[in-house]
């Protein structure tokens, strides 16, 4: 099972799973760049109901094809099914939410559970006919990437590189409008369409996702890479970058480990890696990561003890329920009467306030700079400017 | 007697389900919290799974046992990562909810090497179906307690699950009302924040496991959210809305199954068709033309 899994990693795996995994791969790294803007629009659950929503789709397209060809399994009837259930799920949403008093979650869970109901109906309908090839349906419930025909794994991976190369195109103009929508539409950009484009982009990804992940859990592509990438940066453009990166890599080794072991449904291990990537990213991240926040609280919480004790030392005040801190630097004795290392800490201490008040009355606009800091002074501000300040306070 | 062994049985259990759905799914409403139950529904997933293992057999307790405790900890896992990622509240769902049913889909592959057989389409279809009363014969027979203790497991419980939490509701009414729509006030008076939120997942897990060995997974939340936004776009009064609610409820459940079972083959169909979806159908149908009705009446006023 290693042996195969890794030859399928290095696309020794033979001509059908090289085109899927490369094409599970683009579609994921498409999804994550578009999960991100469906987040930042607050709509990030718009695809879960989307996605259930393509079961009707999917079962009604079955049934013309069987009626028209004379077999249900044609991918293309099965295809535009799905995307118009999709879309008219995502109209009546709209409808719903718009509807004056039914929120947008009802809404969602309504459209979601109903649509998703009618499949299930249309889906047993199916199972009482006399036909054969209805067993196949199943993939599109929990993924089958393994038993993808070429023409399957092409689509998708056509579609990714599409989205790719549009989000690449458009992305200042869909980031502008997603976060700004009136300074946008200031600007003379189409925010409506915009818009539009997104939610056209997330449709696609789902409809021609599911025969490889699933509409069950398609959801994870569109918001899992998203969810963790906001850990590793607060910048918008590298955000999408790392949900790409993430996504592109959580879906290719999904379908490497998805040839590798046969049966297992695709949409369950890539969400397995995925989610894995999300709880690392979630505890270690070194900027947003629980960890590295819970660390930095930590250091602050000790910066403003320090601060306290030496500014009592400084003005000559009774260290009072900071003598355990100060007695934890060697700054004070037993009695809580200042050292004299204390005595030497709190006079520099004194002195780098002094500059600080001084500079800031300079330059009242980089209060935030400095306030927020814990860096001293002279790791702040240019050599000559704090020469400078010297000079004048004393 | 088909009608008494396995209609009577399927559509008591479908319109207790209802009615236990429909009751919680006040309250998910009104707080704005609707997509909880559809996490809900997904997550008990691994839990139903390791419970099926743990007991060996698909009726057992050991199921709702396990149901209950994977609802409250993907519920406690949302907060979580909500408070540790500051991301809102919809992508902290959908990250668990994915998580947690992907989970339950890799345990039930793990089982069914081992060769034990669990079907995940029995989990999100549920299994209306195969619910069976051997017992009565004849009509009189239905109420002859001796035969009660041949009921299916499902309805003694479905139905104990509905008079505790609708007596609960009855009993806390006047805390619901204050907790739902004033929560600032009502912390004030020493109601914890959390501990509402707490007490409201586990009514909800409650309600979702119970109605979910009925209606399946995904169809749970039809139950939960159809009846009440269809109530709210006709009345404005917390208890009528819980009434009329609960009647709707009752009445798709029963026009739901009416359809799948005897008005199907009308349709074409060669059998009847799944009696859950065509439940969600008609709850889906009841709400889309009350909210046109809704918009028409409006624009006329």
């Amino acid at each position: 099972m290693l042996e195969s899994f890794i030859g399928a990693l290095l696309l020794e795996g033979g001509y059908n799973s090289v085109l899927v995994m490369v094409g599970l791969g683009l579609l994921g790294a498409a999804a994550g760049p578009v999960g991100t803007f469906m987040i930042i629009k607050g709509r990030p659950l718009l695809a879960d109901a989307v996605a259930h929503a393509t079961l009707p789709g999917i079962a009604a397209g079955f049934l013309l094809s069987l009626f028209l060809t004379g077999d249900g399994r044609n991918p293309i009837y099965l295809l535009v099914g799905a995307t118009i259930t999709g879309i008219t799920a995502a109209g009546a949403m709209h409808l719903l939410k718009d509807g004056i008093r039914i929120g947008e979650d009802a809404a969602t869970a309504a459209t979601l559970s109903v649509s998703f109901g009618a499949g299930v109906v249309l889906l047993s309908f199916i199972q009482n006919l006399p036909t054969a090839g209805q067993a196949g349906l199943n993939a599109y419930l929990l993924g089958q990437a393994a038993t993808m025909t070429q023409g399957e794994a092409w689509l998708v991976l056509a579609v990714g590189a599409t989205t790719l190369l549009i989000l690449f195109l458009v992305f200042k103009e869909l980031t502008i409008s997603a976060f700004d929508p009136i300074g946008a539409k200031a600007l003379g950009l189409p925010v409506r369409l915009l818009d539009l484009l997104t939610t056209a982009l997330m449709l696609l990804i789902v409809a021609s996702g599911l025969r490889a992940v699933g509409l069950v859990l398609i959801l994870a592509l569109l918001v899992t890479p998203a969810a963790a990438a906001r850990f590793w940066t607060d910048n918008i453009t590298r955000m999408t970058a790392i949900s790409a990166l993430l996504g592109g890599l959580g879906a290719y080794l999904g379908g490497a480990l998805s040839t590798a072991i046969s049966g297992i449904p695709t949409g369950a291990l890539i969400v397995a890696i995925m989610s894995s990537v999300f709880g690392f990213s979630l505890l270690f991240a070194p900027k947003g990561g629980a960890i590295a926040v819970a660390m930095r609280k930590h250091r602050l919480t000790k910066h403003i003890q320090r601060l306290r004790v030496l500014g009592r030392i400084a003005d000559g005040v009774a260290l009072a329920e900071l003598i355990k801190v100060a007695r934890h630097y060697g700054w004070a004795d037993t009695n809580g009467r200042p050292t004299m290392s204390g005595e030497i800490a709190a006079k520099s201490w004194a002195k780098e306030e002094k500059l600080r008040s001084l500079y800031l009355t300079d330059r009242p606009e980089e209060a935030n700079r400095i306030t927020l800091s814990l860096m001293p002074l002279h790791r702040l501000i240019p050599r000559d400017v704090l020469a400078d300040l010297e000079r004048r306070s004393s | 007697m088909t009608f008494l062994q396995i209609d009577l049985p399927a559509m008591t259990l479908a319109i207790l389900a209802g009615l236990t759905a429909a009751l919680v799914g006040n309250l998910l409403i009104l707080r704005r919290q609707a997509l909880m139950g559809d996490a809900l529904s997904h997550m008990v997933l691994p839990g139903i799974v390791g419970g099926y293992v743990i007991s060996g057999h698909p009726k057992s307790w050991a199921i709702v046992g396990g149901a209950l405790l994977a609802g409250l900890l993907g519920a406690g896992l949302i907060s979580l990562i909500q408070r540790l990622g500051r991301l809102d509240a919809a992508t902290a769902m959908g990250v668990v909810l994915t998580t947690m049913f992907a989970a339950g889909v890799l345990l039930i592959e793990v089982i069914n090497i081992s060769g034990i057989h669990l079907d995940i389409e029995h989990a999100l279809y549920g299994s209306l179906e195969s619910v069976i009363w051997l017992y009565p014969v004849g009509w009189k027979d239905i109420f002859n307690p001796a035969g009660w203790a041949d009921l299916p497991r499902e309805i003694p419980f479905i139905a104990g699950t509905f008079f505790t939490l609708a007596t609960a509701f009855f009993i806390t009414a006047k805390e619901i009302r204050l907790v739902t729509f004033d929560p600032s006030f009502s912390a004030t008076l020493g109601i914890p924040f959390w501990l509402t939120e707490l007490l409201i997942n586990c009514a909800v897990a409650i309600a979702v496991v119970a109605a979910f060995d009925a209606v399946g997974s995904i169809l749970v939340i039809s139950m939960l959210i159809c009846p009440t936004a269809t109530a709210r776009l006709i009345t404005n009064r917390f208890n009528l809305q819980i009434g009329v609610s609960l009647f709707i409820a009752a009445f798709s459940a029963l026009l739901g199954y009416v359809f799948a079972v005897w008005g199907a083959p009308y349709l074409g169909s060669p059998g009847a068709v799944n009696a859950a979806g065509g439940i969600a159908c008609v709850a889906g149908t009841i709400l889309v033309s009350t909210s046109i009705l809704h918009v028409l009446l409006q624009k006329r006023a």
